[in-house]
């Protein structure tokens, strides 16, 4: 059945906020391995539509499918926890922690068994280790995170604006690295970025619009 | 678990600062509740003790001399008598102090203590009743000189009964008189009066008959003539009202500071909880449970506040020393060492935990559930926030306005109190009192040598008095027609004093059931001699202390077989003859006391100089902390208004104006507040006297727009110069040229 290699189904998924429709009736299915851009004007829901993946919110209608099966709320901790792995725009360290804690947090949460330091050094930031997220610049800060996303080996990997805020370079840099360990590793990429050249580097391109999806198309 | 303790720990390293706060404020307010409490619970035990050491008698009862062993014999054998311990109170001696003055000395012996263990504290073999050290004037020992010329140094303190000392010529004439008890054993006494006698027993019953009963058959005993019978209880708990006022305070304030506290440690947590809110995004985000990290936040609570509740122990045993050592020589008790009692550890530890709990639980519900999606974006309104401000500045400056009104409100009930003992009630200066009645031609030779203004006789005597089944012992006084001492009505007005009436106190007239105009029966005691007449109420006076009854002289003498005799004079003097009225009536025969009512006053200011010590302390913690707490509450929001306000005064914005309209946010809150704060003050405190008021002291409701107006203004100073503080760190900041 083609549904083997489905990891991710949104059918009909609405979501509104104050009376405002974010989503209507969305549609969408990733299948396991792919990278994805996403692209959209900013406000147009695309944040919303990563936490819906990402299990972080729930649809007001609709249903999501992981792997063929319903995900009820219950559930949405331990999906999050075992199967998705979160970057995004604002880095998202834990200022309490050191970066090496940071990623040992995340590996400590999801029980994957990774190495924390070797996570690290796959970013470049093994001689950080024991800095704080505040000593740390924006780009070492992203890929920490990036560091602490891998490290609890996910199936998707949600991406929210990865490159914002820092410079083209830095950015490409982090895009590049990102992609190169999820087609290592199969593992399912969401990006959400507002660069056609990054958007082009995926493996499909979806435009959000009005609160629907639109294949193939780019801001 | 082991994410938790990560948590915890990056806590403590990141808000080090909060951690600290928390602590601080743990220790400020368990130092507060416990050193209050336990100096409660001591100043409780050792008036247990003291109890205790006192006996347990049931009876006092004063007789004409006898030889020893007739008491217990005669009454021994009353049904329902269980135990007759024997004392011997003789007669006042007239002796000169170290400071000059002449006062009268009733030494008083017990011969078995089977009922009474007087506790006695320091040496030799003479011991000074409390209450009495302090007013003497003396620091170590007294030095009194004894009528045959001995000099005897007095050097232990006696805590001793009030029913040693408040009964001259067997009747309640004052607790603050210039008279001295001094205890000692059978043989000293015996050897300074020159015989050995008994007059005095204590009874214990067994409670197989009323008390009344037995009362009644001691009274009409036929071997031994009894000149006063009386329950013990009413009679010891007078010199103890004020020290009650000091043990409830010392029963609500604890839990006032624990709640205050509480409320200190939950904001400082909610702004620690609320400050990671965005850790705890993170890592809900990656699916930690919940557990992990409210394990987190409640362990950064829970150290942070039990190492401030550490600390408070040795800070609350010092209070608690200090209050305890104030309290008990404004009593003038003997004693001083704190009790550990398992209820008091028990109540301390449960509220120990309990706050923990609590404040834990604040933390929780600041990192409560709900979805993740909305944790991570924090979007605040900011209307919101300045609700929560204004809410913020309400509740904080209606708990302060309303803890200091309440404590200005009762300070003022007690400078009522004490008004009303020595102004208001007693319109003269000096009271001489005689050892027994003498006719009322000796006013003459206090009128010599023109010193005196007016003197008025005054007759005091102890009285039984019954209105339908209904009865009750109270003391009472005969006066003139226009008495210089005064009972006043509710309005103030002083009450006339009239042939065939009676002026009830207002305690009494409540146990009777009756009012003006009521017509009750009245059974006077004069020493042996007994009057029974029937009185109208003509008045119900409005005392809050020393309840006492006033007949007019005129009923009395009608009965009395040798009418025109007193017992007392109340004089007043010219000015500047007072030490010399003073040196002259000590020197007349059959004085038996010369009290002036600057002593007497002195005397009462101790206990209450001690009260309105710890109101006063009331007064400022509440306004301290409730404008911190304002504070505190407010700090957040402060900071993000700054930030807004700095941008628009970086866009043209004049400073003045974003100040003023900073300050202008505050306003409804501070009004709310103030409205709310005093409301409640007004609603409670009926009830808070009514807590405080004992079965001697009724605490009157003095409403003064004064008192109010003092109180909010105080409260609102005090925030206003919190606020000051911080609009003119706003102005610096935004003065501050931008590079
Ligand atoms: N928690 C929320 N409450 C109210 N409105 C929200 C909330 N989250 C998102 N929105 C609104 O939903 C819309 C989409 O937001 P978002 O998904 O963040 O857009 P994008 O990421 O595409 O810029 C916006 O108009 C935003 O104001
Ligand atoms: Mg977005």
């Amino acid at each position: 059945m083609e549904g083997l290699n489905r990891l991710l189904e949104l059918r009909g998924v609405c979501r509104s906020f104050a009376g405002k429709d974010v989503l209507r009736e969305l549609d969408l299915s990733l299948e396991e391995g792919q990278c994805v851009a996403i692209m959209g004007r900013s406000g147009c829901g695309k944040t919303t539509l990563l936490d819906l993946m990402g299990g972080l919110d729930r649809p007001d209608r609709g249903e999501i499918f992981f792997r063929g099966s319903l995900l009820r709320p219950g559930q949405l901790r331990r999906y999050r926890r075992d199967h998705v792995g979160f970057l995004f725009q604002d880095s998202g360290l834990i200022p309490e922690f050191t970066a090496l804690q940071n990623v040992a947090a995340g590996v400590r949460i999801c029980k994957s068994g990774a190495d924390p330091m070797e996570h690290l050094a796959l970013v470049g930031l093994a001689d950080r280790a024991g800095a704080y997220p505040s000593q740390l610049s924006g780009g070492q800060g992203h890929r920490v995170a990036l560091a602490r996303a891998l490290a609890k080996k996910p199936t998707l990997l949600l991406l929210d604006e990865p490159t914002e805020g820092l410079d083209r370079q830095t950015g490409q840099e982090i895009l590049d690295l990102t992609l190169k360990i999820c087609r290592e590793r199969g593992i399912t990429a969401v990006v959400v970025t507002h660069r056609v050249e990054h958007a082009l580097q995926m493996d499909r391109q979806l435009l959000l619009q009005d609160g629907a999806l639109t294949e193939g198309a780019v801001l | 678990m082991r994410l938790g303790l990560l948590l915890f720990r990056g806590l403590i390293r990141r808000h080090l600062l909060r951690a600290v706060l928390i602590g601080l404020c743990a220790m400020f307010c368990f130092t507060g509740a416990l050193g209050v409490s336990w100096a409660g619970e001591s100043l409780v035990s050792t008036r247990q003790d003291l109890e205790d050491s006192w006996g347990e008698a049931d009876l006092v009862v004063y007789t004409q001399h006898q030889t020893p062993g007739d008491l217990e014999e005669a009454f021994l054998g009353i049904e329902g008598v269980d135990a007759v311990s024997e004392g011997m109170l003789a007669e006042p001696i007239r002796c000169r102090f170290q400071d000059g003055q002449v006062r009268s000395v009733r030494l008083f012996a017990l011969l078995d203590h089977q009922l009474i263990r007087p506790v006695v504290q320091g040496d030799g073999e003479l011991a000074l009743s409390y209450g009495y050290k302090v007013d003497a004037g003396v620091d170590g020992s007294l030095v009194l000189a004894l009528p045959q010329g001995e000099t005897v140094s007095v050097r232990a303190t006696a805590a001793m009964p009030m029913y040693t000392g408040v009964y001259v010529d067997r009747a309640i004439v004052s607790t603050d008189g210039d008279m001295v008890d001094i205890y000692a054993p059978v043989e000293r006494v015996t050897e300074i009066v020159g015989e050995c006698y008994v007059n005095y027993a204590l009874v214990r019953l067994d409670g197989s008959v009323p008390v009344e009963q037995v009362r009644d058959r001691i009274a009409g005993s036929e071997d031994v003539f009894v000149s006063y019978v009386a329950e013990r209880e009413p009679a010891y708990e007078a010199s103890l009202a004020l020290e009650d006022v000091i043990c409830r305070i010392c029963a609500l304030f604890p839990w006032i500071m624990l709640g205050v506290g509480l409320l200190f440690v939950s904001i400082f947590l909610a702004g620690a909880a609320g400050q990671c809110r965005g850790s705890i995004g993170v890592l809900r985000t990656d699916g930690a449970p919940l557990g992990a990290i409210y394990l987190g936040i409640c362990l950064f609570a829970l150290v942070s506040t039990l190492a401030g509740a550490c600390l408070a122990v040795p800070a609350a045993w010092a209070l608690a020393k200090t209050i305890l050592e104030i309290s008990l020589e404004n009593m003038g008790l003997p004693g001083g060492t704190l009790v550990l009692s398992w209820p008091w550890l028990i109540r301390c530890l449960g509220g120990c935990l309990g706050a923990c709990v609590v404040a834990t639980g604040v933390g929780m519900l600041t990192v409560s559930g709900g979805r993740v999606a909305r944790i991570r974006r924090r979007r605040g309104g900011r209307v919101r926030g300045r609700c929560a401000a204004v809410v913020a500045t309400a509740v904080s400056t209606g708990a302060a306005v309303c803890m200091s009104l309440m404590s200005m409100m009762f300070m003022d009930s007690l400078d009522a109190v004490r008004q009303e003992q020595f102004s208001d009630r007693y319109g003269f200066h000096v009271q001489v009192v005689y050892e027994d009645l003498v006719p009322l031609s000796r006013l003459q030779e206090l009128r010599e040598g023109d010193m005196v203004q007016r003197c008025e006789p005054m007759l005091f005597g102890t009285m039984s008095l019954s209105a339908g089944d209904r009865e009750w012992e109270v003391s009472c006084v005969a006066l003139s027609d226009d008495p210089l001492l005064i009972l006043r009505d509710e309005a103030g007005q002083p009450l006339p004093v009239v042939e065939d009436g009676i002026c009830l106190s207002a305690d009494t007239a409540a146990r009777l059931g009756v009012g003006t105009g009521d017509l009750i029966r009245a059974r006077i005691r004069y020493g042996s001699t007994q009057i029974r007449v029937m009185c109208s109420v003509t008045g119900v006076s409005a005392q809050s202390t020393a309840f006492l009854e006033a007949v007019s002289l005129e009923t009395v003498e009608a009965y009395l077989d040798s009418s025109g005799v007193m017992n007392s004079v109340a004089v007043t003097v010219r000015p500047g003859c007072l030490e010399d009225f003073r040196a002259y009536v000590q020197t007349l025969p059959g004085v038996l006391a010369v009290q002036t009512g600057e002593a007497g006053q002195r005397r009462f200011d101790c206990g209450f100089s001690g009260t309105r010590v710890l109101v006063t302390t009331v007064i400022l913690a509440s306004i301290a902390l409730g404008t911190s707490v304002c504070l505190m509450m407010c700090y957040a929001q402060w900071k993000r208004e700054l930030r807004r306000d700095t941008v628009e005064h970086l866009l043209g914005r004049s400073a003045w104006w974003l100040a003023f309209r900073s300050a202008l946010w505050r306003l409804p809150g501070v009004a709310l507040g103030l409205a709310a704060g005093s409301f409640a003050a007004l609603e409670l405190m009926p009830g808070m006297l009514r807590y405080l008021s004992t079965d001697t002291i009724a605490y009157p409701r003095v409403a003064d727009p004064g008192t109010l107006l003092t109180g909010g203004g105080l409260c609102l100073l005090a925030e206003g110069l919190c606020f000051g503080m911080y609009l003119l760190a706003d102005l610096r900041q935004w003065r501050r040229p931008r590079g």
